[in-house]
């Protein structure tokens, strides 16, 4: 069973995100939850996860730092981060990307998208 | 803060897209409104600023039955607590304004923008976004919108 992390300060985009999921496959997936980076890097200093979906824009501590903090870190450096955003172009992808993010969805979630995504990082068929 | 025409397609743009994608509706129609005579208090009032390259805030406004009717339909679960709405209208507006942006801004540069913010409206909205705003239809769904541009940025 895969243990998939969802980092979002809204509650309403981490069920669109499980259900996005759901709808591509990930069937058997247990949740984690947290709202923002700092409650994240919590989970993750005793869990073990198979994939990390965050979101940027959020209190306390933002995706951007949740990124750098879990790729900085020999523990955690080979967990798959991928980044949801509202905020996604060209640009930011870029900038995400260099920052070794594995992946850039754009908000609202496409389902094509969410199902490539799973191929790539949890090789989904 | 003044209303900006200008940026009305990019709005509608990504107000279609947010609904298809969250909502499964398509728009139908929009027209330019009176805050005065469609906002009223009770009203749902997300803002969302926009801090990077432009300055200004995408205002959406939702009366009580389509906000509930909208975070229902985007969960797929009936929500009626009030909490939970704004945290799906939140969640919406956070999107459409993502999508303007993205339309609106030069592909080669970023952008950047405020964790948007719900309260329930005490009065009505002759104030509101210099007293125009633009109705968007979605079937029975009704969103007020506007971008109001900051020049003192």
């Amino acid at each position: 069973m895969y243990r998939v992390l969802i980092v979002d300060d809204s509650s309403t985009a981490r069920a669109l995100i499980k259900k996005s999921l759901d709808v591509c496959g990930l069937v058997a997936a247990q949740y984690l939850e947290a709202r923002n980076g700092k409650e994240a890097l919590d989970i993750l200093k005793k869990e073990t996860v198979d994939l990390v979906l965050t979101d940027v824009n959020m209190p306390e501590m933002d995706g951007f730092n949740l990124l750098r903090r879990i790729k900085s870190s020999p523990k955690l450096f080979d967990v798959p981060v991928v980044v949801i955003t509202s905020l996604k172009n060209r640009t930011a992808e870029q900038i995400l990307k260099k920052e070794q993010a594995s992946a850039v969805l754009g908000k609202p979630l496409s389902i094509p998208e969410v199902h490539r995504m799973l191929k790539n990082q949890l090789h989904l068929i | 803060m003044i209303l900006a025409q200008k940026y009305f397609i990019a709005l509608k743009e990504a107000l279609s897209e947010a609904a298809e994608r969250l909502i499964f509706r398509e728009l139908e129609k929009v027209d330019l409104v009176s805050g005065k005579d469609h906002l009223h208090p009770g009203y749902y009032r997300v803002h969302v600023d926009v801090i990077y390259p432009l300055g200004g805030r995408l205002s959406l406004f939702f009366d009580q039955d389509a906000g509930k009717q909208m975070v229902t339909e985007m969960v797929g679960e009936w929500i009626d607590d009030k909490e939970k709405i704004k945290d799906g209208l939140s969640e919406f507006a956070n999107a459409a304004c993502g999508r303007f942006l993205a339309r609106y801004v030069e592909p080669h540069h970023h952008f950047k923008m405020g964790l948007p913010r719900c309260e329930q409206m005490n009065t009505a909205g002759g104030k509101e976004t210099n007293g125009k705003l633009w109705a968007f239809k979605f079937d029975d769904l009704h969103i007020y919108a506007a971008f109001e541009e900051d020049l003192s940025r």
